[in-house]
């Protein structure tokens, strides 16, 4: 910049006294002030940029609601001055709106509440004006009870309301304490009546009606927040929200207050007003809110259609009036309730008349007597929010306090480790109401819930969640996007999201990170169909990231393509949509048949080609059609019957295209086979109609996986075209293999959908290009004879030269000593570090167990990071007595490269050296044990996770050494390579007992052809082999893996001494 | 587990100015933000997004625990923390920029940014690039910037832990602001009438 730092100091000084100038005379000021021309020049500049300002850095790239409730960035200081009027006083809370502060009007001496406008309402131009004009037309009712709005004003990008000063407390604050007589109850419903009345009369409706928008001051109720309801930003209220199953929830408008027609977003009045008033009125009268229930959903239920517990169960001294005033004030539909406050007012004015005076002569005036505070009050304020401070309940909470710490959190700990989250988490949140800071409640949350954000653009959405495996739940309201930082069960959940103007969008999680989700306008939305947004980047330490199709078996190795956006169907296309294509001719106009139909060497002509796709009575139309209709009564059911090349004319007809596999893939995610399956229609009579099942994608898709096959347009070998997601009648593992049919093959299991493509560019391309995957066969192709064996056995061996190992550092754990240990590889003068796990609980010499970790290790830089990692696969042995060791592999960790998928097999020979170099460093591994006196080498086992897992296939026929084997999630290999790395070359020559855990629904290793086959194949005697298969994906469950790993241990190893 | 260190007891000694705890903290913090921002780059739907609401204050609770000591000392490990999260965010945002593709790419202004996405890679990588310079004429100022943006800490806070004045911290900030706007947006920032300011 060419100053000094002098310079620049002076230029800081400036500007911040210039700003507080009025622009007219700044210049003059700047003259005036400093002669340095190069610092009046940059003050200048910087003045100028002042105004464009806007937002820009005003919050964080984050913001954490937990800390402040607000944006800390900026919070004011007192003895600030605003427009150049208000002075800071204090800080008073953190509103539904913003802060709010106390703050001296210099202009009219005297005291106001100032109250920050959120900055997104702030900088949107057109959504500050129309908050203005409200607000001028709120600050229009004059009214005695209604808080007044004096002014609104902006300074630096911060808008804000100038309002009365209020000093007494909110209703609710009152009612927390106690209930109110129905004397006073019924003074203040007739103010808040009178006040409302007022309101509706010029239009104006609140909208947000709650004992917390009631202050009760010296001189009366007052009521707040007109109508500003919907311009209230999210914040968690320690008395007012609902912490319910749906989650840590964000509630804009608070639930039990919100009329029926509040709750579904629809056109809310003056009568929803009422209905508020009229919670409002039982909540005084009888200490409990109306609908309030346990839980978010049930509350909901319960606001639409349950009646609110009668009256005179709470108190005597209500008559039959007031209850009927309350109940209609209360009723469902809006036509039901009073037409207007005027008649409310009314009876409740008749009402007071009948019930007479309390005896000992109370009076009315000093029913407000509580809030006659002194002036410099700190407490008992405008209370709007409270932090999460819970404190104030003292000793009306300490039993249930007492039964949170005592009973909830242990029950919550066995629940988590009985493998129940989602009871646990429920109980958490219920415990969190009378222990908010509690540190072990705070250790359980990673356990049974996930924590992110919802985003919608744009913005205000309506956000609904339940649980994926209860379709027919009920959608729990969450709240309203964005939503920061929500805290959500982690189980499977479905979403919607709903905004006026835009199409409803739906979409699944299992669980998973943020949910970021664009919602279309309804116009420019096509109809039936889903959004999918997939754009893959390479991100160093995921290695799903790196590989062409996650998923399926064998594309792993395409090439990556990115999709960006698109459309596709949101069901499989039905009888009813294809039968349009019949009947305006589809069969009999060329234009929409683009492809050749060439079979067994030539090309059919066109008129040929249409004498294939006919019908049972030789119509055409799909093959399982008679006489040009679908079966009756089955229009929702997928059209099935159809060749790909009559899918394709489809398409083509309806201006759309078919999918290709990796549009396919994207939209149905085959990684999410164990949530996805169980909810489709698999291994069952026939197909169902489309969206029977709830199985329904991430993308908001129904069977993609199961009901019937779909065709895609990507050519296989020989002509055929790949068709995906298996059939009705199929097994569960064909949603994760590809099959490929002749584009002419026509059966009842196949069917298709459509996708739409927002641009055509070099993706979309490269997406349709053939696909040649072949995949082992393993149940045709035999393993190599003894004698070969032994041949490419030799390939393995090595010299034992001295080891020179060292221990280069120690440390101590409380379950155990970590040594990180060093010593020659076996080959090209490298070292191979190793982390030895020596256990606490037993005494040496321990049995010992060594670990091949998983993919990731290949992608992890430091060992440091990806050991802690991978610990929980084998934490437990070591708690267990046993020693557990570590070995840094060559391609892993610091030992390996990073980005390169070294895993996968391939023809290589890099592949094959790195096979053998795997093998000898587990080779030397071991003999580093043997030179241990701490460790045991008879009692030795391999456990191996995912790749460690499949190598178990092979290395422990070359190192035999192990007395036990446990594999979790391993299979064989799909891909070629050469046979003397060839698992199955392999298996028949591990001897050890074997443990295999398996997923049923495993997308990288499908249990027919992968799993069962190296299970068959493996050399060890049957009454040595034990697999089981649990009904996940690529994982195991954690209880089970303890159990089965340990049971094994103490089996082939001996129990621990 | 490896053993947990007793990040409480450092951050109480860093508050006392213990150079060395100081040392052995940033690498625990660095590595509980990273593992963190792990979770949230496997998998992903839609976007690569760093969501970094969680991130500061997860790594936090998973180090400290909720039960916070003392105010000092948690100033000190957000104050450290800020540092940190803007090297993971500046990383994080040059491996997600990709080459425009033919004017359909929209480069949103950060002030949108309520999480951070890869559109706003390339604003991150210039705010950084213009944090450094102001920092060379001020460090201070730059210092300032880095802990209320990425490190969200609130004036108070800032003016806690550096020792110095709320109002040395609302001043410098405001002018930050300001001066790094004109740096990001040169095309808006002139008013006509600029004297050899770059």
């Amino acid at each position: 910049m060419g100053m000094t730092a002098k310079q620049w100091e002076l230029v800081k000084d400036l500007y911040q006294t210039a700003l507080e100038c009025s622009p007219a005379q700044r210049a003059s000021f700047l003259e005036q002030n400093e002669r340095d021309e190069m610092v009046r020049a940059e003050v200048h500049r910087l003045l100028g940029l002042h105004n464009r300002l806007g937002s820009f850095l005003s919050s964080p790239p984050f913001v954490d609601p937990r800390r402040t409730g607000a944006n800390a960035l900026e919070r004011l200081t007192p003895g600030e001055v605003l427009a150049g009027r208000f002075r800071i006083v204090n800080f008073v809370a953190a509103g539904g709106m913003g802060e709010v502060y106390k703050a001296e009007d210099l202009l009219l001496d005297r005291m106001v509440a100032l109250k920050l406008l959120p900055k997104e309402l702030a900088e949107d131009r057109e959504s500050l004006q129309q908050f203005l004009r409200e607000a001028k037309t709120a600050s229009a009712l004059n009214h005695a009870s209604i808080c007044r709005v004096y002014d609104f004003g902006e300074d630096a990008a911060r808008a804000f309301i100038a309002m009365e000063y209020l000093e007494g407390e909110t209703l609710s604050a009152r009612i927390q304490r106690g209930r109110l007589s129905t004397v006073e109850a019924l003074k203040i419903a007739i103010a808040v009546a009178d006040a409302l009345g007022t309101a509706h009369r010029k239009g104006i409706v609140h909208r947000d009606l709650k004992p917390g928008n009631i202050m009760l001051t010296e001189s009366g109720a007052m009521l707040l927040d007109f109508g500003l309801a919907k311009y209230e930003r999210p914040v968690v209220s320690a008395e007012e929200t609902l912490t319910g199953l749906t989650g840590d929830v964000q509630v804009v408008g608070t639930l039990p207050y919100m009329s029926p027609e509040q709750l579904h977003g629809q056109r809310v009045d003056a009568r929803s007003d009422i209905f508020a008033f009229g919670a409002v009125l039982y909540e005084m009268f009888t200490g409990k809110k109306a609908f309030e229930r346990k839980s978010t959903s049930e509350t909901l239920i319960a606001v639409e259609r349950e009646e609110p517990i009668p009256l005179d169960q709470f108190t005597k001294d209500v008559r039959n009036a007031l209850d009927r005033i309350i109940r209609r004030c209360l009723r469902k539909r809006p036509e039901e309730r009073y037409a207007s406050m005027i008649e409310v007012e009314r009876d409740l004015k008749d009402c007071s008349e009948l019930i007479s005076e309390p005896a000992s002569g109370v009076n009315p005036r000093v029913l407000f007597r509580q809030s006659r505070q002194p002036r410099v009050a700190i407490p008992a304020l405008i209370i709007l929010i409270a932090l999460m401070s819970l404190i104030g309940w003292g000793i009306h909470h300490s039993s249930k306090v007492r039964w949170a710490r005592e009973q909830a959190l242990p029950q919550i700990g066995k629940l988590i480790e009985r493998g129940e989250p989602r009871e646990a988490y429920a109980l958490a949140v219920q415990a969190e109401r009378y222990l908010p800071a509690d540190p072990t409640l705070a250790r359980f949350w990673p356990d049974i819930s996930w924590s992110d954000s919802i985003i919608t653009s744009p913005p205000g959405a309506s956000v609904y969640r339940r649980d994926y495996n209860s379709p027919n739940a009920q959608w729990e309201f969450v709240g309203l996007s964005p939503i920061l930082k929500g805290r959500f069960p982690a189980v499977d959940s479905s979403w919607k999201f709903e905004l006026q103007g835009y199409r409803t969008l739906e979409r699944a999680t299992f669980p998973s990170g943020p949910i970021m989700v664009a919602l279309h306008k309804d116009g420019k939305a096509p109809s039936g169909m889903v959004p999918v947004e997939f754009d893959q980047e390479p991100v160093e330490s995921d290695p799903f990231s790196l590989w062409g199709i996650v998923g399926i078996a064998g594309f792993q190795d395409l090439p990556t393509v990115r999709l960006g956006k698109y459309w596709i169907d949101k069901f499989e296309v039905n009888n009813r949509e294809f039968k349009r294509f019949v009947d305006q001719g589809g069969y009999n106009k060329q234009q929409y048949w683009k492809h050749e139909f060439r079979q067994d060497g030539h090309v059919l002509p066109w008129a040929d080609a249409m004498k294939l796709f006919v019908d049972k009575t030789n119509r055409p139309g799909p093959s399982t059609w008679i006489q040009g209709e679908y079966p009756q009564g089955e229009g929702e059911y997928p059209v099935t019957g159809v060749s790909w090349f009559e899918a394709e004319a489809y398409a083509d007809f309806v201006g759309k295209s078919l999918p290709t596999v990796y549009h396919w893939a994207a939209a149905a995610s085959p990684t999410d086979s164990a949530s996805l399956i169980p909810a489709s229609n698999f291994s069952s009579k026939g197909p169902s109609p489309v969206g029977t099942y709830h199985g329904m994608s991430w993308s908001g898709a129904y069977d993609m996986a199961g009901n019937v096959k779909e065709w895609c347009t990507n050519e296989a070998t020989s002509g055929r075209r790949y068709i995906m997601g298996g059939a009705w009648d199929d097994p569960t593992y064909m949603f994760n293999i590809p099959d490929a049919r002749s584009p002419f093959e026509r059966s009842r299991r196949f069917g298709f959908r459509c996708a739409e493509y927002v641009s055509i560019g070099k993706e979309a391309e490269a997406a349709g290009a053939p696909i040649a995957v072949r995949l082992r066969n393993y149940g045709s192709e035999k393993p190599v004879s003894d004698q070969l064996f032994r041949a490419y056995k030799n390939q393995y061996s090595y010299d034992k030269t001295p080891l020179h190992a060292k221990v280069e550092s120690v440390q101590q754990t409380e379950d155990w000593r970590q040594e990180k240990v060093s010593f020659d590889a076996a080959y090209g003068g490298e070292r191979v570090t190793a982390y030895l796990f020596l256990p606490k609980a037993a005494s040496p010499p321990f049995q010992v167990v060594v670990y091949f970790p998983g993919a990731e290790a290949a992608h992890t830089r430091s060992s440091a990071e990806g050991v802690p990692i991978d610990l929980p696969d084998f934490d437990f042995i070591i708690k267990s007595g046993r020693a557990v060791l570590f070995p840094i592999y060559k391609g892993t960790f610091e030992r390996g490269g990073g980005l390169k998928p070294i895993y996968w097999p391939n023809t290589s020979s890099t592949y094959r050296d790195n096979v053998i170099f795997w093998s000898k460093d587990l080779n030397r591994s071991i003999d580093y044990l043997e030179t241990r006196q701490d460790i045991n080498p008879n009692e030795l086992a391999y456990e191996g996770e995912s790749w460690g897992a499949a190598m178990g296939a092979l290395l422990p026929a070359v190192e035999t050494r192990f007395k036990a084997l446990i594999l979790l999630a391993p299979g064989f290999f799909l891909q070629e390579r050469l046979p003397e790395v060839d698992q199955l070359n392999f298996a028949p020559h591990v001897k050890a007992p074997v443990l295999m855990l398996n997923g049923r629904y495993d997308f990288l290793w499908p249990a027919n052809i992968s799993q069962e086959p190296m299970f068959r194949l493996l050399g060890t005697p049957t009454e040595h082999k034990r697999r089981v298969v649990y009904d996940t994906g690529h994982d195991v469950p954690r209880t089970e893996m303890i159990k089965e790993s340990l049971n094994w241990l103490d089996k082939y190893l001996g129990p621990v001494r | 587990m490896v053993q947990e260190p007793d990040v409480t007891a450092l951050l109480v000694e860093v508050a006392n100015g213990n150079q060395a705890a100081q040392e052995k903290l940033v690498p625990l913090v660095y590595d509980q933000l990273k593992r963190l921002a792990r979770r949230y780059m496997r998998r992903e739907r839609a976007d690569h997004t760093l969501q970094t609401t969680a991130l500061v204050h997860e790594a936090y609770l998973k180090l400290v625990g909720q039960h916070s000591p003392h105010w000092q000392s948690r100033d000190q490990f957000y104050g450290t923390a800020a540092q940190l999260m803007r090297r993971i965010l500046i990383d994080h945002a040059r491996r997600h920029l990709r080459e425009k593709r033919g004017g359909t790419q929209v480069i949103l202004p950060l002030e949108e940014a309520l999480a951070f996405t890869p559109e706003h890679s390339e604003d991150l990588l210039k705010l950084d690039e213009a944090l450094d310079r102001l920092s060379k004429l001020d460090p201070r100022q730059g210092r300032i910037v880095e802990l209320r943006f990425f490190g969200g800490l609130s004036v108070e806070e800032t003016s806690r832990f550096l020792n110095v004045s709320p109002i040395t911290v609302k001043r410098d900030w405001a002018v930050a602001r300001v001066w790094l706007y004109g740096e990001l947006r040169p095309d808006n920032g002139d008013d006509g009438k600029t004297v050899g300011t770059r």
